[in-house]
């Protein structure tokens, strides 16, 4: 069986300028991957360009044909300016199944409210979106994500900005969804601590060390290989069975004092 | 006629004298420029809330100015070749008419684009694209000082007389937009809402962007040979933002701006007319009136919060 996804000697950027090259990594039906990496370290472009949003600047994609993807951006991303209720922003996600030409049917409205329903908001069907709060607007576009029954469902940075009650539900949620459907996950985050307790594989990534590094997380996760990307000394601890990461300062300093 | 003559508020509205004739005698003379008028304010009120939600207000600003350099171009050069203006103003539709149509819709076609350059930005790129055709115009106005006035008559329109084939095309030109905009209605909203996660579910976002974007540069170029370039930016501005503010359902906000639009063309029309004011800025001025609900809301709620 080919797997959903794979990219060979892929390179990625804007305007031509290479970010980060030579990546290869293929993703399988039921894998919950953490794309993880410090800021501007290219998680966000990586993801983009597997989604086909921004093109490749060489190498290949290969998609299993009829893949489909659903997409959670950041939040930030959706103009306060849209008068729209929730139910609409989350109906939004079956517009690519329905068709150019085709009306939005009552079956579409219905299973909106269901993926509503899934993730907790349901009683905010009729608000509008721009006054709903961080953590409603998050589930919200999880919501989006999920009414087209897709393949992969890739969510980039849903915790950002939350408080821990906000980031904990999200998380737990997260993690629910993909327990329950097998649904393949990628979730972009600069929170290692927060991958660390949920993805099974990991995608580490640095772009302006070109460091690009794919495994389970229980292999990945290790002093070694979290120094060489974020030139930090990393403890990893387990407790209760929970990962914790622990940072002692910059080895770069160390090195230069 | 005489239905309309017989209702009491409305008898004395269409039987104020200006010059010796009343508005419901000059009806005749003035329903083509009415006509036009409404037409353009239903078409560019509901376009508007697109250019007021994507936030691309200057974008229909430089379409405008490009539009009109379209036209002085067509006189350009066919002056150039020692043709009349008049000659070129009687064959408009295949002329001045048509470049600046397609100067329009190439200048849609190129601003639909995404700058990726980081030493100038989207907002420079809008500035110098009404700056320039802008300053281009005026020149070439300059040059035709002798056809001057037939260029500034298509390019500022006459909003009260317009010709019954001008209505024509103004009345095809809305009907064909709206008509793609109740075909792709969720592409457009979708796509402009959220265009990354419109993409990355499959859909054709950039042809979706293009063609949102070519149905505005065809009605701003058709519509401002009808009524003008400044009457014209107003309906696509002015309605969208009052009923924006009014609303929590976007629905509702086409509609209202759809509202608004038609009715500060009418009364706008009317009072240009028995208080003898250019119908342009007369039918701009009333269009502002519609803002003052919504800043009234605004206000009653920042009170309210405290």
């Amino acid at each position: 069986m080919p797997p959903l996804l794979a990219a060979h000697d892929l390179s990625i950027g804007y305007g031509g300028r290479p970010l980060l090259s030579d990546i290869d990594l293929s993703i399988e039906q039921g894998d919950w991957w953490g794309v993880v990496g410090p800021n501007g370290a290219g998680k966000t472009t990586l993801i983009k360009t597997l989604l086909g949003i921004i093109p490749a600047l060489r190498g290949k994609i290969e998609r299993r044909p009829g893949l489909s993807f659903g997409y959670v951006p950041q939040r930030g991303v959706i103009d306060d300016i849209f008068p729209l209720p929730a139910l609409d922003v989350v109906v939004m996600g079956r517009y690519p199944r329905i068709g150019p030409c085709r009306p939005v049917t009552r079956a579409d409205r219905e299973l909106a409210l269901r993926y509503m329903e899934r993730v907790g908001i349901a009683h905010l069907a009729r608000k509008p979106f721009r006054s709903l709060s961080g953590g409603q607007k998050q589930r919200t576009l999880i919501a989006r994500g999920l009414v087209p029954e897709p393949d992969v469902l890739v969510l980039d940075e849903p915790t950002d900005g939350m408080d821990l009650a906000g980031e904990t539900g999200i998380m737990e949620l997260i993690s629910d969804l993909q327990r329950g459907s097998g649904r393949t996950l990628l979730m972009i985050s600069h929170s290692l601590n927060l991958v660390a307790n949920h993805a099974k594989q990991l995608m580490l990534i640095h772009g302006a060390e070109g460091v690009f590094r794919t495994g389970m997380t229980d292999e990945l996760l290790n002093g070694k290989t979290l120094e060489e990307i974020y030139h930090l000394s990393v403890d990893v601890h387990s407790f209760a069975g929970r990962r914790f990461l622990f940072a002692h300062g910059s080895t770069d300093t160390k090195e230069k004092a | 006629m005489d239905f309309l003559r017989s209702v009491p508020v409305l008898s004395g509205l269409l039987l104020v004298e200006r010059n010796g004739m009343t508005f419901l005698d000059a009806l005749p003379i003035l329903q083509n420029g009415i006509l036009a008028g409404v037409v353009v304010a239903l078409v560019s009120a509901f376009l508007g809330v697109y250019v007021i939600l994507k936030r691309i207000v200057f974008v229909s600003a430089a379409i405008s100015q490009i539009s009109s350099l379209g036209v002085a171009c067509a006189f350009l050069v066919a002056v150039f070749f020692g043709h009349h203006a008049s000659e070129v103003k009687s064959q408009f539709l295949s002329g001045p008419g048509l470049t600046s149509v397609v100067f329009a819709c190439v200048a849609a076609i190129i601003l639909a684009r995404q700058v990726s350059e980081k030493r100038i930005t989207r907002e420079s790129i809008l500035g110098i694209g009404y700056l320039l055709p802008a300053g281009l115009t005026l020149l070439i106005l300059d040059l035709l000082s002798a056809e001057a006035h037939a260029i500034e008559d298509i390019l500022f329109g006459n909003s009260v007389f317009v010709s019954v084939d001008q209505l024509r095309v103004q009345v095809a030109t809305a009907v064909a937009v709206l008509l793609i905009h109740l075909l792709l209605y969720k592409e457009f909203i979708f796509t402009s809402l959220d265009p990354e996660t419109a993409t990355a579910c499959g859909m054709r976002t950039q042809l979706f962007n293009r063609i949102l974007l070519l149905t505005i540069a065809f009605t701003i170029s058709v519509s401002i040979m009808s009524i003008g370039a400044l009457p014209v930016f107003a309906f696509m501005v002015i309605p969208a933002s009052a009923a924006l503010t009014l609303t929590e359902r976007l629905r509702n906000a086409f509609l209202l701006s759809v509202v608004f639009g038609v009715s500060a063309a009418l009364v706008g029309f009317y009072l240009s007319f028995v208080f003898s004011l250019p119908t342009g800025p007369a039918m701009l001025t009333t269009a502002g009136l519609f803002l003052i609900p919504g800043g009234l809301r605004t206000l009653v709620q920042r009170w309210r919060l405290g």
